[in-house]
């Protein structure tokens, strides 16, 4: 589980363009959005893509996208009980 | 005299030199695009992470602003009631070549929506916008070469009218390795001068 949120943050900076974020910068723990990390909506578009491109998860439903992205343990978990590669 | 109005400042990005009325404000490590972005964000102390999301020509139109506004900030001349005339020849060539090879991918159901948002030149202006809170007119040509008349054309009229009290005019111009940036600001109550003229001329023949 640990080596997914490793390989999550990866993929969230170098996908997002975080330039000036480091991994050390934000916790399993920290919000993707708003205050934490600082994600926007096109960013989210992005998360559904890769959800889709390297897990084979497909998110249909926005709620359910907003849970999904909370933070990365919550990402973390719902690819572990979902992913389909 | 060039007309109604005259040019309060300008500046200019170009083969890793970042000017500011003839000042040179900036010279990056190397003429290459990204490090010329990087290094001018840097070098200008600018916090602001949605740079980085943006493709090559809003980065170029953002920091071209960034130049211009701040210095305009600085001297406490800056006005909300800005509003923004820019042009260029190549549109958002990059940005267009980057998502159709995305679409020419067949292992690639979904292109990228970051890539997508930026496949309108405007959209620069709405990046300008956002950053410095402006409410205001903008629009964006696409024209075959920098024409200082025609952008006067355009602004003119919103400083005579008190649509807006300045108009920042700027060609940016990004395709593939070539770029380069020229804008001044155009103020309500400067009247135009010869100077003014002779500036503009000058930059349009380089």
């Amino acid at each position: 589980m640990s080596d997914l949120k490793q390989e999550l943050k990866n993929k969230i900076i170098s996908q997002l363009n975080l330039e000036d974020v480091a991994i050390e910068d934000f916790e399993d723990s920290t919000p993707l959005f708003g205050e934490g990390v600082g994600l926007d909506s096109i960013d989210a578009l992005e998360l559904i893509v890769m959800m889709d491109k390297d897990y084979g998860i497909r998110l249909t439903d926005p709620k359910e996208g907003r849970k999904v992205f909370e933070s990365v343990d919550v990402m973390a978990a719902y690819i572990e009980e979902h992913r389909t590669k | 005299m060039m007309g109604e109005h005259g040019i309060q400042s300008w500046c200019s990005i170009s083969e890793g030199r970042v000017m500011l009325n003839e000042q040179l404000l900036h010279e990056a490590p190397s003429p290459d695009f990204r490090e010329v972005m990087r290094s001018t964000y840097k070098a200008l102390g600018i916090e602001h992470a949605k740079f980085h999301k943006m493709d090559p020509l809003s980065k170029l139109a953002f920091l071209t602003a960034e130049v211009i506004l701040g210095e305009a900030k600085r001297a406490g001349s800056f006005s909300q009631e800005t509003a923004l005339v820019f042009a260029n020849h190549s549109s958002c060539i990059d940005s267009d070549r980057k998502y159709q090879q995305s679409l020419d991918d067949p292992g690639n159901e979904w292109p990228s929506p970051a890539v997508f948002v930026y496949t309108l030149p405007n959209i620069c202006l709405g990046e300008i916008s956002i950053r410095h809170q402006l409410f205001t007119e903008s629009c964006f040509f696409i024209a075959k070469e920098f024409d200082p008349a025609t952008m006067n054309r355009y602004a003119d009229p919103l400083l005579q009218a008190g649509i807006a009290q300045q108009v920042l005019c700027a060609w940016v111009e990004k395709n593939d390795d070539h770029y380069t940036s020229f804008a001044y600001l155009l103020d309500r109550a400067d009247p135009g001068t010869a100077r003014d003229a002779m500036l503009l001329k000058t930059k349009k023949e380089q």
